[in-house]
């Protein structure tokens, strides 16, 4: 029990690994607890409004897609019957919104990269090295861009990819061999 | 080992996926080619600086709006998924069926007069072990309404206003329901059906009450 004053310790995205902990805490977010709701929240933000960086390039338009996307966990969470599955069952609903956007910026218009990278919410620590990656991994396709940031930057296993993305192994695995591959020609390119 | 395998292994040597005697056949192709070698110094460097990549963090109110947002949409999907599941007594879509449900009843007693004429003194045998128990339903209604009607009107301001003026559109079609049956049982008290709707439209107002309390306690 915590001692009066002390602070209750919140759930890292660490806890979300261990089984008993995920179901209980989907449970009580089904139930419409919005403590728990919260908690997801505070351990899923900073790697869901990574992955809608990566998509948007705008920090601002990457919080309105990362609002979007608990929206959507939230309203649907009591449809999901595995809470087991609940890490996937979130990714996917992320990267389809993301791709869902992707397409749609696609059919309006297409950012040009320059312009991206300077509306893009870089501090000033970041160095050019960084900057560059960033710059190489917008340049992917869409499915590639999500493999990569998801393997590389938010170690998930090609295993996890798959199941994400409801494809095989294989391919997850074939698709960031050739994010990596196009990643180095374009910093090769620089 | 060609260099086009060399290439697959790399991508998953920098994952530390390959077996042992895999990447002793990879070490021994690497000694002898560079455009490997780079190749394999490159992802490396890739795959270590991608670890740094996320960092970026929402703003602090972000939580705040997306409470607000799922909130609302539980709301609106509970009411609308009762509007469609047979709970007529909400939102303006209804007051017609409600409207309908009051003709029903305005047209079945009538019908039920002249069907069960009201003679004095004549062969009706009322059921009065059934009378007995819808009175004491009726009262137990009656007591259901009157606490509801006391939770609801410490929170009716929470309420949006043109809701509540749905609402009470609604209650007022029951409450007419309510007095033409009991207009009804005044004249004729044994009159079964009467007493059979009269709990029917009690029944429909707790559950529009407790949908209005309901409503009140999660604004």
């Amino acid at each position: 029990m915590n001692s009066p004053g002390e602070k209750k310790r919140q759930p890292e995205y660490s806890d979300f690994k261990n089984k008993d902990f995920l179901i209980g805490i989907v449970k009580q977010c089904q139930d419409g607890n919005t403590d728990a709701m919260e908690n997801v929240y505070i351990a899923y933000k900073s790697p869901l409004l990574n992955l809608t960086y990566r998509f948007t390039k705008d920090f601002s338009l990457a919080e309105d897609l990362l609002q979007d996307i608990f929206i959507k966990i939230f309203t649907n969470i009591k449809k999901l019957k595995s809470p087991e599955a609940f890490n996937s069952w979130l990714y996917r609903i992320a990267v389809n919104t993301c791709m869902s956007f992707g397409r749609k910026k696609k059919r309006t218009k297409e950012v040009p990269l320059d312009e991206a990278e300077s509306t893009g919410h870089s501090g000033d620590s970041e160095n050019l090295i960084r900057r560059q990656l960033e710059q190489a991994i917008n340049t992917l396709p869409p499915r590639q861009k999500i493999v990569f940031q998801l393997h590389d930057v938010q170690g998930f296993t090609n295993a996890e990819i798959a199941e994400i993305m409801k494809s095989t192994e294989g391919t997850a695995k074939s698709q960031l061999f050739k994010a990596r591959m196009k990643i180095r020609n374009f910093l090769r390119s620089l | 080992m060609k260099c086009s395998k060399a290439k697959k292994f790399i991508n998953d040597y920098v994952d530390n996926r390959l077996e042992d005697d895999q990447v002793l056949i990879l070490e021994s192709h690497l000694q002898g080619c560079k455009d490997c070698r780079d190749l394999l110094g490159d992802m490396e460097a890739i795959v270590n600086n991608a670890k740094e990549l996320g960092n970026l963090n929402p703003s602090e109110d972000l939580w705040n709006t997306v409470k607000r947002q799922v909130l609302k949409k539980n709301r609106e999907g509970r009411t609308h998924r009762k509007v469609f599941s047979g709970n007529f007594f909400l939102f303006p879509r209804v007051p017609a069926f409600a409207l309908s449900t009051l003709l029903a009843i305005m047209i079945l007693i009538p019908l039920l007069y002249y069907v069960f004429p009201h003679r004095p003194n004549t062969n009706i045998d009322p059921d009065r072990t059934a009378l007995i128990n819808y009175k004491k339903a009726e009262q137990e209604y009656q007591s259901a309404i009157e606490a509801l009607d006391k939770a609801i009107e410490a929170r009716k301001t929470r309420v949006n206003p043109e809701l509540m003026a749905v609402f009470k559109r609604n209650l007022a079609i029951i409450d007419e329901s309510i007095r033409s049956c009991k207009e009804s049982i005044r004249k004729t008290p044994e009159l079964l059906e009467a007493n059979r709707l009269l709990l029917i439209c009690y029944r429909k107002k707790v559950e529009l009450l407790n949908e209005i309390k309901d409503i009140a306690m999660q604004s």
